[in-house]
C-alpha cells in the first residue's frame, strides 16, 4: 500500500473510532503524524490497522504521568513495502484517569507490545487488561511496582532509595 | 512459561561483574530441544529516566552518553536530535558529516566486536584476536578524532565539539584504505566460504520475516530476516539523506534469506563495508565552515523555554534507537524515555530459540548482539530431582562443536 493511502486509511480509522489527528509535521523528510483516541477504542484501532494496512512496526510504548492523568503513546512505523524508503511515522496517544489506570492490552495483536506494556505497568502502575505477565520484567524486585515514575508516589520512591537492601543482604532479583 | 515437571529449566545469565546490561534467558528443554523461553531484564536497573527528571537538558546529555559503553555516541546522537527537533535548530553542514563519521566508526567497532565473538563461538580464536585487533585500530581512530576511546564527548546540542583537521583526515583515509583493501576481503572470505562457520551458524536461531515483523525487531536482526529497513535511509537525519550507501539484507549477499545466525553475521560484516564507504564519502565531501551553530540566545536560556514533545531516532549499531522528551518550560525534561535496540531484539529470542537444540543457544543469543555476554554461566536444574549442575559457556560451545 502506498504511503498516501496508508495516511488516508489511518485518518479513516481514527474518524470511525472517534479519534482525531492532533499534529502533522515533517521530520527527517518524512511525514510524522500524531493522533489520539479514546482508550476504550484502542484495541479496535489496532485490529483495524492490522486488517486494512498490515502489521505496523511498534517502536515502543511510552507512558508518562501528567499530574491528573496518565498519557500513553504508541509510536508506529508504516512502510510502503514496494519501496522500502517510503514510510510514515505515526504516534497514537491515549489518556487514562490516574485513579483507575486501566487500558486493554494489545499484546495479543502485536506480540512485541508485551515487553513495553510490562515496562509501563511496572513504572507507572497501569493495568493492561489481558496482559499475561508473571513476576517482574523490567524493574528490580526490591522496588515496589507501579510507583517509580508516578509523581504522586515519589515519597515512597525516596524511602526505598534510602532503604533498598544491598544485594548481599537479601536485595536483588531471583 | 511451561511449568511441567518433566521439562528442565535452564537459566542463562544474568550477572557477570564485567557486564553492562545483564539479563536472564530461562530456557525450558525437553531433552535437547528448547520448548519454551523466558526473558527477564532489570538486573542492573539504574533508574536513569527517573534521575533525568531531576537534571537539566545539558546534564541529561552526559547521562545519555553513559547509557551504553559501546554505542555511547548513538545515545548522544539520538538525544541531540530530539532536543534539536524541539528547538527547531539546523546544525552546520560540517558538523553533520563529522557526526556521520563518528557514528560509522562506532558502528564498525561494535560490529567487529560481535563478529569477533561469533568467530570465537565457531572456534576460530585466532580470528577472534585478529578482529579485536582491528577493533582496537578503529578505537584508535575514534580517539584520534574525539580524544576518547569510549565516551567520546564530541556531541553537543547544535553541532559537535571537535573538528577534523588535515592530519585526522589523512589518517582516517589511510585507515579506510587499509580496511577496504587488506582486511575486509579476508573477513568476508572466512565467513562466507568456510564450512565450519556454515555448519555452526546456518539454521541456528531462525527468525522468519513474519516473526521479525510481529516482534518488531530492529537493526541487523531485522535485516537478517530479509526486511529492508534502516533508519539512516528511511528516516534520514543529518548527512545521511545525501550520502550514498546500501541497506544490507541476506538476499543482496547470498541471493536468499534464511533469517538465521549466519545471515545476521553476514549482514553485520557487509554493513562494515557500507560504513567504510560512508566515512570515505563524508571525508571527500566534508564542507568547510563552523562545527557549531551560532545562537542569538544562549543555549541554556533556549533550553529553559522549550516545550512540547519530540522523538529522535537514529540507527545505532544494534538497530533503531529511540529517545523521547517531554519539555514544559522547565530546567530539564519532564519525561525522558530511551528505547534501546536490545529491548526489542532480546524478546524475539522467545521465538528464535524455540525448537533449537540447547547447544545452539549461545550462538543464537550472541547473534542478536545483545549488549551483554552474561551467558558465561549456566546452571541446569533438574526439576525432578532438584539437582543442580553448572555448564560454562565454553562447555556449551564444545557441545555445539560436537553436535
Amino acid at each position: 500500500m502506498q504511503i498516501e493511502n496508508i495516511i488516508a486509511e489511518i485518518k479513516n480509522i481514527l474518524e470511525m473510532l472517534g479519534g482525531s489527528i492532533t499534529e502533522e509535521r515533517t521530520v527527517s523528510m518524512k511525514p510524522e503524524i500524531w493522533g489520539k483516541i479514546d482508550a476504550s477504542r484502542l484495541r479496535d484501532f489496532f485490529l483495524l490497522v492490522c486488517e486494512r494496512i498490515g502489521i505496523p512496526h511498534l517502536t515502543t510504548i511510552i507512558g508518562e504521568d501528567l499530574g491528573d492523568r496518565i498519557h500513553i503513546m504508541y509510536p508506529l512505523d508504516f512502510y510502503d513495502e514496494s519501496q522500502g524508503d517510503k514510510c510514515l511515522y505515526f504516534v497514537l496517544s491515549v489518556e487514562i484517569p490516574k485513579e483507575e489506570p486501566k487500558v486493554k492490552s494489545i499484546s495479543d495483536i502485536l506480540r512485541v507490545a508485551w515487553i513495553y506494556e510490562a515496562e509501563v505497568s511496572e513504572i507507572l502502575g497501569v493495568q493492561f487488561e489481558g496482559l499475561k505477565k508473571e513476576g517482574r520484567y523490567y524493574i528490580p524486585d526490591t522496588i515496589p511496582e507501579g510507583i517509580i515514575m508516578r509523581k504522586d508516589k515519589q515519597d515512597i520512591v525516596e524511602k526505598y532509595l534510602n532503604k533498598a537492601p544491598h544485594p548481599l543482604e537479601g536485595g536483588g532479583n531471583d | 512459561m511451561i511449568e511441567d515437571k518433566e521439562f528442565i529449566r535452564i537459566p542463562i545469565g544474568p550477572i557477570h561483574p564485567a557486564l553492562e546490561e545483564p539479563f536472564k534467558v530461562t530456557i525450558v528443554t525437553d531433552g535437547e530441544e528448547i520448548v519454551d523461553v523466558d526473558v527477564r531484564f532489570g538486573y542492573n536497573y539504574r533508574g536513569l529516566e527517573w534521575i533525568a527528571q531531576r537534571r537539566n537538558f545539558i546534564n541529561v546529555m552526559y547521562m545519555a552518553e553513559r547509557v551504553c559503553g559501546i554505542c555511547s555516541f548513538a545515545h548522544t546522537y539520538a538525544y541531540a536530535i530530539t532536543v534539536e527537533n524541539l528547538i527547531g535548530q539546523e546544525i552546520p553542514e560540517r558538523a553533520k558529516y563529522i557526526r556521520a563519521i563518528v557514528a560509522e566508526l562506532e558502528r564498525i567497532h561494535s560490529h567487529l566486536l560481535i563478529t569477533a565473538v561469533m568467530a570465537h563461538n565457531a572456534g576460530f580464536d585466532t580470528w577472534f584476536m585478529r578482529l579485536m585487533q582491528l577493533r582496537e585500530k578503529t578505537m584508535d581512530m575514534l580517539e584520534l578524532i574525539t580524544g576518547n576511546r569510549v565516551n567520546y564527548a564530541i556531541m553537543t546540542i547544535g553541532g559537535v565539539r571537535r573538528d577534523i583537521g588535515d592530519k585526522e583526515k589523512r589518517m582516517l583515509t589511510e585507515y579506510v584504505d587499509y580496511m577496504q583493501r587488506k582486511v575486509l576481503p579476508e573477513i568476508i572470505d572466512l565467513f562466507m566460504y568456510n564450512k565450519t562457520i556454515e555448519n555452526r551458524f546456518i539454521g541456528a536461531g531462525i527468525l522468519s520475516k513474519e516473526d521479525a515483523r510481529a516482534y518488531s525487531v530492529v537493526g541487523p536482526v531485522l535485516r537478517g530476516s530479509g526486511i529492508d529497513h534502516d533508519i539512516r535511509r528511511d528516516f534520514p537525519y543529518d548527512a545521511y539523506g545525501s550520502l550514498d550507501f546500501e541497506v544490507i539484507t541476506p538476499k543482496k549477499i547470498l541471493g536468499n534469506v534464511r533469517g538465521d545466525s549466519y545471515d545476521r553475521t553476514l549482514v553485520r560484516i557487509f554493513e562494515i563495508v557500507e560504513s567504510l564507504k560512508i566515512i570515505e564519502e563524508s571525508l571527500e565531501r566534508l564542507p568547510s565552515g563552523p562545527i557549531h551553530g551560532k545562537q542569538m540566545i544562549p543555549l541554556p536560556i533556549t533550553l529553559k523555554r522549550l516545550s512540547g514533545r519530540s522523538i529522535g531516532r537514529v540507527e545505532a549499531p544494534r538497530g533503531e534507537l529511540l529517545h523521547y522528551i517531554l519539555a514544559g518550560n522547565s530546567e530539564g525534561p519532564i519525561r525522558w524515555k530511551v528505547r534501546t535496540p536490545t529491548e526489542a531484539n532480546a524478546y524475539a529470542l522467545k521465538v528464535m530459540l524455540k525448537g533449537d537444540q540447547i547447544a545452539d543457544a549461545p550462538v543464537t543469543i550472541a547473534s542478536i548482539d545483545p549488549c551483554i555476554s552474561c551467558c558465561d554461566r549456566i546452571t541446569i536444574i533438574d526439576t525432578n530431582t532438584g539437582e543442580k549442575y553448572e555448564k560454562t559457556f565454553d562447555e556449551l560451545l564444545r557441545l555445539k562443536s560436537e553436535r
